[in-house]
């Protein structure tokens, strides 16, 4: 995907990821990467600032003799979501209202 | 993956504990979960250590730049106060300073202080020698009103004088002290 993804619809892929699972950081990226092309150094910056405003807390669970840490979205992250996802739609009919209908006019 | 790390920690020693601890559990876990044995491998996924600390830090500019800044700056003022405590030469030099700027003062003061006062003084004795000698006392009384007409006149603009010299002096030390600790500084933040 050629279009840049601003810091909050990082915001909200990340969170909309989490809503559905669990997820640690190198699945998580993963996870994000299918979709969208991010760098893999982008992923910590998002997931520190969304531990820091309360929108997501981590666990530790073993695996093969280490931990992992697990990242959780809380009431107040599926809160944030859907406002991004709200704005989200917004923002997506009035892109599509200029580019598309504009065209066909 | 271990020599990565390694690089990568030598980049982020400005952070606090907590968020150190953070960042390198999170991305040895990321290398380690990501199979991502050889440095050169690591380097593919997330750039050279030191580009990655700096994205890192630059996340941490959106919510906590203030906090660090404080608290470097607060280190900052302990290490300058230590140096010049340490420094035979930075601490004579700045008292050569400071006397200087200091002796300056105190020669516009007094020579504010001598104009007015001598004024005064010169005007009252020749008000007292009036009657021994006309001209002299009459001379002398003129030249100590202007003396101290000189004293009003100048005071406001010494006065102004004065306070540039401190605010001067107080800049050129910060610049000095700026210039002297810019290096350590910067290592610090970035």
């Amino acid at each position: 995907m050629a279009l840049k993804v601003t810091t909050e619809l990082l915001d909200g892929c990340v969170l909309g990821v989490l809503s559905k699972d669990d997820y640690y950081g190198y699945a998580l990226t993963q996870k994000i990467q299918e979709s969208i092309s991010v760098s893999s150094s982008t992923i910590y910056p998002v997931m520190r600032r969304l531990k820091k405003q309360g929108l997501v807390t981590v666990y530790d669970s073993p695996y093969q003799g280490r931990n992992r840490r697990y990242y959780r979205i809380t009431s107040d992250g599926n809160r944030e979501l859907s406002i991004l996802k709200e704005n989200w739609e917004n923002f997506k009919i009035n892109i599509d209202y200029l580019m598309g209908e504009n065209n066909n006019d | 993956m271990i020599k990565y790390i390694d690089e990568l920690k030598q980049y982020l020693s400005s952070l606090n504990e907590d968020e150190y601890s953070n960042v390198i559990k999170y991305y040895s876990e990321f290398l380690e979960d990501g199979g991502f044995s050889k440095y050169e491998d690591c380097v593919r996924e997330l750039g050279s250590p030191k580009n990655l600390s700096k994205n890192i830090l630059n996340g941490f500019g959106l919510d906590t730049n203030k906090d660090i800044n404080q608290e470097s700056r607060h280190i900052d003022w302990w290490v300058i106060l230590l140096m010049i405590l340490a420094s035979p030469f930075l601490l004579s030099f700045v008292i050569i300073v400071i006397s200087i700027v200091f002796s300056i003062l105190i020669t516009i003061f007094s020579l504010l202080f001598g104009l007015f006062f001598g004024g005064i003084i010169g005007v009252i004795s020749g008000i007292i020698y009036i009657f021994d000698s006309m001209q002299i006392a009459l001379m002398q009384i003129g030249i100590s009103i202007f003396s101290i007409g000189l004293a009003v006149i100048l005071t406001p603009s010494c006065y102004k004088l004065c306070i540039g010299i401190y605010k001067l002096t107080v800049k050129c030390c910060i610049s000095l002290f700026n210039s002297i600790f810019h290096k350590s500084y910067n290592k610090e933040v970035a």
